[in-house]
């Protein structure tokens, strides 16, 4: 990290980088903290995780549910397999002028477009987590003398589970993606206007914080998420091995 | 027999799969002509507009344009990010020292690169192929790293025994052994590829796809939006079809790979 940081100051002073639209490193973290200490930061911030964890929440919803449908009956997975095949490969943000046209700028349109772009990882992991729980698993609840409800709840939910949370983890970074790629082009608040704001004010070093601090809500996100998985991987890797 | 029975199951499985697609246009062309003209374009209206795209003075003023971005920016990303994983993969020196600083790249969203990219570029230089590139590389150098780092070992002693020259060994050996990870890098750089070419031209271009639907949005041209956007679905459809005929081609010899299905 350290070497990164080295990099960037190196390129500025050999003067591949132009002095004031790019600023120090340093400057970068003290404006960045100086920012969220004062509020100027803080409030786009909790903007942009607002509409991130309500887009991320409806997409597992949805997924969940549709993924789970696809996994357990053939003629929904029939359904479902053309419209995944047509709907999921459009560009998320080509439709942020027909979210604007439909919902107007907004938290509704910037959850429209979190939850166009994040529900097929969770949908497809689920629907393939949910098929691939072997037969002979849930046959032994039954004859366990689980009814048909308790086997869902405690051997297909289970076995499914480390795939879905795959998926969540790989969906949380879209959804901040996208958030923040809505915010940028339509300026409706949060870090990505925050951003915007700046960069044309000729704040560059606001605008850079922002960047910093975007930056660093990623990793964290994919720190907490990869957590999360392990912790739930970690019995079905139990599993394996004593499968093979 | 069973075979029979299979053919006829997987028969009326695409008639659904196309009964449900053509519900869906259906139900699009109910809402449009129900609602209001200024928020939905009808299908009808959309494939017209999509074909007066293409067949209209924007060919070659927007769409051609952004075919040869993501080209570009797409040729870079698989050149520089399979060329430096395979070294990074062999030299296990570096490894360690890079990897750190790749995994928090790959973490930082990727529209972040745009606002970064017009600070250092001015519109001078062609802020969207560079995008597309620092948008895309890092899957693409992650899983060529991964799978050259995971060569069957007794390849590599193989090639040793038969004193093989090192870019002999990284040509035939190394690359060959670690496609299967590449190409699943290569495909997620792909749809990634598209979605920067698009947020690239509505922040910091005045010509391409992406600029188009954004202003036709701005000056409520409806069906124009809608034609766009289409046409956006209608290239991410084209190039992730043709990618996964490609990689069954390319990774056919290779008896681990079932193909990249989906769902």
């Amino acid at each position: 990290m350290a070497a990164a940081v080295g990099v960037w100051e190196l390129l500025r002073a050999v003067g591949v980088f132009p002095e004031p639209f790019v600023p120090s490193f340093g400057s970068i973290v003290i404006a960045a903290g100086r920012d969220l200490l004062n509020g100027t930061l803080l409030r786009p911030l909790a903007t942009t995780l607002t509409a991130w964890s309500l887009g991320l929440a409806i997409a597992a919803g949805l997924g969940l549910v549709l993924g789970a449908a696809m996994g357990t009956w053939w003629w929904a997975a029939a359904t479902g397999r053309i419209l995944v095949r047509f709907l999921r490969p459009v560009p998320s943000v080509a439709l942020i002028p027909v979210a604007i046209l439909a919902a107007g700028l907004g938290l509704k349109m910037t959850l429209i477009l979190v939850v166009f772009a994040s529900v097929w990882p969770i949908l497809i992991n689920t629907a393939y987590g949910v098929r691939e729980v072997p037969q002979p698993y849930r046959d032994t609840g039954r004859v366990a003398g689980l009814s048909a409800s308790r086997v869902v709840l405690r051997v297909t939910v289970p076995a499914a589970l480390p795939a879905v949370a795959t998926g969540i983890r790989v969906s949380a970074a879209i959804a901040l993606a996208v958030t923040i790629a809505t915010e940028l082009i339509t300026g409706t608040g949060g870090l990505g206007a925050h951003i915007q704001t700046a960069r044309q004010g000729a704040q560059f070093v606001d605008a850079y914080a922002g960047i910093l601090l975007g930056g660093l809500i990623g990793h964290l996100i994919n720190i907490v998420a990869l957590g999360l998985e392990r912790r739930v991987l970690f019995w079905s890797a139990e599993h394996r091995k004593q499968r093979s | 027999m069973s075979t029979a029975r299979a053919a006829v199951a997987a028969s009326a499985e695409r008639l659904l799969g196309w009964l449900a697609f053509v519900g869906a246009v259906a139900a699009w062309q109910v809402v449009a002509t129900m609602g209001e003209a200024r928020s939905v374009a009808s299908f009808g209206d959309s494939a017209r507009a999509l074909v007066d795209i293409l067949w209209g003075p924007d060919l070659a003023d927007h769409v051609l344009p952004s075919l040869g971005r993501v080209v570009a920016g797409f040729g870079v990303t698989a050149l520089v990010g399979i060329g430096f994983g395979l070294l990074l993969g062999t030299f296990h020196g570096i490894e360690p020292w890079v990897r750190p600083v790749i995994e928090f790249l790959r973490a930082v969203p990727p529209p972040l690169i745009v606002p970064v990219a017009m600070m250092i570029m001015g519109l001078s230089g062609n802020v969207v192929i560079t995008v597309i590139v620092f948008g895309t590389l890092w899957p693409v150098l992650i899983n060529t790293l991964d799978g050259a780092s995971r060569v069957e070992p007794l390849y590599l002693d193989t090639a040793r025994v038969f004193r093989s020259p090192r870019w002999v060994v990284l040509r035939s050996v190394v690359l060959p052994a670690s496609l299967p990870t590449i190409m699943a890098g290569l495909r997620t750089a792909l749809s990634i590829s598209l979605i920067m070419l698009v947020l690239g031209e509505m922040l910091a271009s005045s010509t391409g796809i992406g600029y188009l639907i954004l202003t036709s949005q701005q000056t409520f041209d409806v069906p124009a939006t809608y034609g766009g956007v289409l046409l956006l679905g209608l290239l991410g459809w084209t190039f992730d079809t043709l990618f996964v005929v490609i990689e069954r081609r390319v990774l056919r010899w290779n008896s681990e790979f079932s193909g990249g299905s989906d769902v």
